[in-house]
């Protein structure tokens, strides 16, 4: 019986899962020969709401050309000569920024900002024509248009407007696909060996591998496909969490029992879990070279929340109370994502339509606290945040600073810890603590000597009205604590 | 220390070249090798200390030993004032790629915040300089570059271009495919 095979890519800003059906080939070949490839693509765009996100769906051909298409425009921008940027390319978002209004008006009047393309164009290739039709160009420098082509047949519209963290995020999903096609053949030619026992029991291997960047890939190979990928869908995060010998989980699971029927994309109802996973995974020091090398870290606190708080709010820890299962203290290693459940749609909705205040919030905190150099200067309407980001948060509900002094009495670095450690932790309205993430490896690993109360553990007083609140722990090995209320609900 | 032989090899593997570049097209990768580690540093304030410690960690201490060594590779940008072309050899060059990529990723979470912020304030309408990230990096930027750089043509907007470019540009850089990315741009650029 053929395996299927789900691997799924969640950058920050999308997600891709491709599935397929090894082929029988693959048992004399050095590489898995996979059939049947479908996959779906879904754009994260913190700046809608979930309803009007956008998912594409589509075959090999497409997702290939998809990649051709995106890899050939991020090298021509990438390759596009700034240094003699001539007046023309000063704009950055053509229709709205002054920047742009202003050159805009010296510009000739057939040229409209979707001819931004010299960008891109000063070789006169066409990217707009791509492979599958599917084609895109730049609306300035930092906004990009991909026409779906043959893509749009699934989804709701033909173009999706991407933002340059969003492009970076597709390109590096499609990335890390095509080079991980080649990587996870290794142990699937060893596979083709596997004995009938292994079929049989409902083994679970876990591999793991480095998660390079801000990318967790999460490959499931699915010993034949199951009755429904819905159900492998619901398996993977419990086994995941059962299973965490590794702190960057690359895991595979086999499934016993299925059917080798490659689902159809229909099939799955893109399962929210998406957007959870990369907080939990690239939030935290999603930067494991600065651990690596710590003598040159110039960030000195490597407080995570700001690279993806921008994208993606921290309202969004807001996660199900089914997802909690595990105290902190059982979980060895970090694997954050699959504590996160996310099964609350709502709450995914909320947090698309709310992002402003802490999106402002979260950076200009950091342009201190990491950038020695920035020296603030004032005109920032953020800056009281960003001078005393603890105080004005800690100042809005008591509990914080009970949680403050809660951790402050119990928090003992240890001795060769270098890097802060991380936490987000929900304590429902009664004061108890709901949830426990840790934020990055390190902080998973050390979570039981964080002195981090264990799950139904009282932290604070009640709540106010009834609500609960998400509050993020930082730890520093100096023996330093800081509180934060990332949000009420 | 580590060897030095066969990251090299890998090196060379995974940033081809199909042919050796003559001495423009050297020019022109020197000149934007050096450009994108001034943005490096206008942003996330690196200097030679943590280039060294890269290369260090790399194990292309072969290429670039000490302070010196990296200093002349640098100096060897054509845009650099005084006696600058000095020379850089190929191998020289993916080394200073690696060690930029490398950076890039120790530093992705606030690169990232940066080209997020610049998004957010495009979007409203506002300028860059009016946050202290984007500020303090063009601030930096453009005194950096006009200090080193002999390049009196370049108009403070168009500084301003090339410094947002190189911070888009290093967002790129900073991923897991980033080396390649920059080496590919570098040569795409030389042509």
């Amino acid at each position: 019986m053929p395996p299927a095979v789900l691997r799924r890519y969640t950058p920050p800003t999308c997600t891709l899962e491709v599935r397929a059906t090894g082929s029988a080939l693959s048992r004399w070949t050095d590489q898995t020969v996979m059939k049947n490839v479908r996959f779906n693509l879904r754009f994260d765009d913190p700046r809608r709401p979930t309803e009007q996100q956008v998912e594409v769906q589509g075959d090999r051909r497409q997702l290939e050309a998809l990649h051709a298409t995106v890899s050939e425009y991020v090298a021509r921008l990438l390759g596009s000569d700034a240094g003699l940027a001539d007046e023309a390319l000063l704009r950055l978002a053509p229709e709205r920024s002054p920047l742009v209004a202003a050159v805009a008006q010296g510009l000739p009047e057939d040229k409209t900002p979707a001819q931004g393309l010299e960008i891109v164009n000063r070789d006169g290739v066409d990217l707009r024509v791509g492979a599958e039709d599917i084609q895109l160009k730049p609306l300035g420098l930092l906004a990009h248009e991909l026409h779906l082509g043959t893509l749009a047949a699934g989804a709701a519209v033909d173009t999706v407007r991407l933002s340059t963290t969003q492009l970076v995020d597709l390109a590096e999903a499609l990335d890390a696909y095509t080079a991980e096609a080649m990587a996870v053949d290794l142990p699937y030619a060893a596979g083709t060996r596997r004995s009938p026992e292994w079929l049989r029991v409902a083994a679970v291997a876990v591999l793991a591998v480095g998660v390079t960047g801000s990318i967790a890939k999460f490959v499931m190979d699915v010993n034949a496909p199951p009755s429904a990928t819905v159900a492998t869908e619901n398996a993977e995060p419990s086994e995941l969490s059962a299973n965490q010998p590794a702190p960057e989980a690359y895991s595979t699971t086999t499934l016993p029992e299925a059917t080798a029927q490659v689902p159809s994309p229909a099939a799955l109802p893109s399962p929210p879990p998406i957007p959870t996973i990369p907080p939990g995974d690239t939030l935290p020091l999603p930067t494991p070279p600065a651990g690596a090398a710590p003598g040159q870290a110039t960030l000195p606190q490597p407080v995570p929340a700001p690279q993806a708080a921008p994208v993606r709010p921290p309202a969004i820890p807001a996660a199900p109370p089914q997802a909690i299962p595990q105290p902190p203290a059982q979980r060895p290693a970090a694997a954050p994502a699959p504590v996160l459940l996310p099964e609350d749609p709502a709450a995914m909705a909320r947090t698309g339509d709310s992002p402003a205040p802490t999106v402002m919030g979260l950076p200009g905190e950091h342009a201190e606290t990491a950038g020695g150099s920035f020296a603030a200067d004032s005109i920032q309407p953020d800056a009281a945040v960003r001078s005393a980001p603890s105080r004005l948060t800690t100042g809005s509900i008591p509990q914080v600073g009970e949680a403050q002094q809660y951790f402050q009495s119990r928090w003992q670095p240890p001795e060769n810890l270098n890097r802060a450690l991380e936490y987000r932790v929900i304590v429902a309205a009664n004061g108890v603590v709901q949830q426990v993430v840790p934020l990055g490896e390190a902080a998973g690993i050390y979570v039981d000597r964080s002195g981090m109360p264990l799950m139904g553990e009282t932290l604070v007083s009640p709540l106010p009205t009834g609500r609960r609140a998400t509050l993020r722990v930082v730890l520093y090995p100096d023996g330093r604590v800081q509180t934060l209320l990332e949000g009420i609900e | 220390m580590p060897p030095t032989t066969k990251p090299r090899a890998s090196v060379q593997d995974a940033l081809p070249l199909a042919n050796q570049p003559d001495p423009a097209q050297l020019d022109s990768i020197k000149a934007q090798l050096d450009l994108v580690l001034l943005a490096l540093e206008a942003l996330a304030g690196i200097g030679s200390d943590a280039m060294l410690q890269a290369a260090d960690t790399l194990g292309l201490t072969e290429a670039i030993a000490d302070r010196v060594a990296l200093w002349r590779l640098r100096q060897s940008s054509p845009l650099r004032k005084g006696q600058g072309r000095k020379r850089m050899d190929v191998d020289e060059a993916r080394s200073l790629v690696l060690i930029i990529c490398h950076l890039a990723q120790q530093h992705q979470e606030l690169i990232r915040r940066a080209v997020t912020l610049l998004e957010q304030l495009t979007e409203q309408g506002r300028e860059p300089h009016q946050t202290a990230l984007l500020g303090d990096y063009l601030d930096t930027f453009h005194n950096t570059y006009q200090e080193r750089m002999d390049d009196d043509a370049a108009t403070p907007d168009q500084l301003t271009y090339l410094a947002l470019k190189l911070l888009i540009d290093l967002l790129f850089y900073g991923t897991p495919h980033g080396a390649r990315r920059l080496w590919m741009a570098l040569i795409d650029r030389a042509k």
